[in-house]
């Protein structure tokens, strides 16, 4: 199956991110296609290149990051939740002026349309709240 | 194609971004000409209720613009909060247990608030 | 099919498995994952999920990570590659916070 997996919590205040990431591995392993990751209200966060983990506590955003990459999996990353935590791409820094940009890759900065796209090309969609 | 997408919010309003953030999701959704409706359970029917915030009411007020119509209020969320649809910024039906079970199992997708 | 309902809080009284509870279904699936398992522990659950008419399922890595085991009664206890086949033979999935 196609599917799709909501991400709404981030790494410092919920578990979202590490259950989504086994939930995804799961999928995989069983042979089932992740078709996009969507990261959407504080899920947002993951895509902060700017966060430092400290030694020997678990990196989820780097584990999705590798895990994303390995399978060649979409971290979609929602522009405006993005925008209102302070995730700005290059393009979002330069016009909105400020001091800098801060995505990860291969987090991506998207529009609401890539959730929805993902909700009609999927034949599962799973949300892990905050 | 047109998936029936049903949006489940469950917790009272002021959380700072979720409502606007939600409402967003659920505006594109309806942009997208998909079947989209709204069910207000527990603590959520005091979305429901305008207030002082014009911000989430002028929201809600847009759902009908998108042709949004299908917005849905558990009726055994009501009386123990001391709400009555009059007070509601949008039309919202009242539906009991059954209803709402097949509500939900008429469905693609639902969304979380 | 039925729906599949995930329940990843025990916060604020249990209101998310209250509220998922009032709208599941004769043949829905329960899976508590996360901090949801919290929700089988309690004292009243044993009676809360007889007469619920559902299928009740909990991630058991997550049992096992909060220490809480022993204690579960009716819900069977699954691992994630069970979590996915649940996904799959369900729909909608809904998710309660």
């Amino acid at each position: 199956m196609n599917i799709s997996i909501a991400v709404h919590g981030d790494a410092a205040n919920s578990e979202a991110p590490v259950l989504a990431l086994r939930f995804a591995r799961a999928a995989v392993a069983k042979g089932h296609r992740i078709y996009r990751v969507f990261f959407y209200h504080a899920g947002v966060a993951l895509a902060n290149a700017l966060t430092v983990q400290p030694q020997g506590e678990v990196d989820v955003a780097a584990q999705w990051a590798a895990f994303a990459e390995e399978h060649d999996i979409e971290l979609a990353v929602c522009i405006a939740a993005a925008l209102r935590r302070g995730v700005l791409s290059e393009e979002d820094a330069e016009r909105y002026e400020r001091a800098g940009s801060n995505v990860r890759p291969p987090y991506r900065i998207v529009g609401l349309g890539q959730w929805v796209d993902a909700v009609l090309e999927s034949d599962r969609v799973v949300t892990f709240t905050a | 194609m047109q998936r029936r997408i049903l949006f489940v919010v469950s917790h009272a309003p002021q959380r700072g971004a979720l409502t606007a953030e939600l409402l967003d999701e659920l505006l594109i959704t309806a942009a997208f000409e998909q079947k989209v409706s709204v069910l207000f359970v527990g603590d959520g029917a005091y979305q429901l209720v305008a207030g002082d915030d014009p911000g989430t009411a002028r929201g809600y007020r847009a759902l009908p613009t998108y042709d949004v119509h299908d917005v849905f209020v558990e009726r055994a969320a009501l009386k123990p909060r001391s709400l009555t649809p009059e007070r509601f910024v949008i039309a919202a039906r009242p539906l009991a247990r059954p209803a709402i079970r097949r509500l939900i199992g008429a469905q693609d997708v639902v969304v979380p608030d | 099919m039925g729906a599949l309902h995930i329940v990843a809080s025990a916060s604020d009284g249990g209101a998310a498995l209250q509220n998922c509870l009032r709208v599941a279904a004769h043949g829905d699936a329960i899976v508590l994952i996360g901090n949801g398992v919290y929700c089988g522990a309690t004292a009243s659950f044993d009676r809360i999920a007889k007469r619920s008419g559902v299928a009740w399922y909990a991630l058991v890595a997550d049992i096992v990570r909060r220490g809480i085991a022993a204690e579960l009664g009716p819900v069977i206890a699954i691992d994630d590659g069970a979590f996915v086949d649940l996904v799959t033979a369900h729909r909608p999935i809904v998710s309660w916070s």
